[in-house]
């Protein structure tokens, strides 16, 4: 994965349930684990 | 779910987070099911428009990515990453604890995402039948493109997927019919 890339996901605002908004470069100085599902 | 929730205060106490991305197509009132009803403390966010997917390079689920401190993606295991498998949930821990990772990734394919843009863009809008044949063409094309063909059998059969447990005897059904 490229450098823009790293930085593109980083910094995807993505919707939380509650319309807040949230990035993955907000867990900065944690480890991250991220998974996705879907409810079908 | 629930079992991401269990091991939740574990992770955190690791100096670990989670964030848990729902590929749903119809927004959050399905994904928002699953988290209250495992209790979850952990963030849900709806990634709709399928842009994380199209960044990360998935279409089908679940998987997992392993972030480090400073945001590099250090692991991917796309498709079939299960925390109820202890393989799984121990290397989560580790990673968790360590920061190391166990394995190697387990690698998808990527590919382009005209079709679940374009069929997204017509549910938006409203044109809930322009979003299937735009999908249901993507379907046509790439046919192990899970999360299309899912969310259409979920639009089509809400009654398989949204009353009760989700009917994966009748998924395979489906599969075995070349639905």
């Amino acid at each position: 994965m490229n450098a823009n890339l790293i930085e593109e996901v980083a910094d995807l605002t993505l919707t939380t349930l509650d319309g807040d908004t949230v990035r993955i470069s907000d867990y900065r100085g944690r480890r991250l684990i991220v998974f996705c599902w879907g409810s079908w | 779910m629930p079992v991401w929730q269990r091991h939740y205060a574990e992770l955190k106490s690791l100096g670990a987070d989670l964030l848990s991305v729902a590929v749903d197509l119809q927004g959050p009132e399905r994904p928002r099911l699953y988290h209250q009803q495992a209790g979850a403390e952990f963030v849900t966010v709806v990634d709709d428009g399928n842009r994380l997917a199209g960044l990360l390079g998935y279409r089908a689920v679940p998987n997992g990515f392993f972030f480090d401190q400073d945001g590099n993606l250090l692991f991917k295991h796309m498709s079939g990453f299960d925390v109820a498998e202890p393989e799984t949930l121990e290397a989560v821990m580790q990673f968790a604890s360590s920061g190391r990772i166990a394995k190697p990734d387990k690698p998808g394919e990527a590919s382009d995402y005209d079709y679940y843009e374009q069929g997204f863009a017509l549910f938006s809008s409203g044109d809930v039948e322009g979003a299937k044949a735009v999908w249901r063409k993507g379907i046509d094309a790439e046919p192990d493109h899970w999360n299309l063909r899912k969310q259409v059998w979920a639009l089509e059969n809400p009654d398989k997927f949204y009353d009760g447990p989700v009917d994966y005897g009748w998924q395979k059904e489906q599969i075995k019919a070349g639905v």
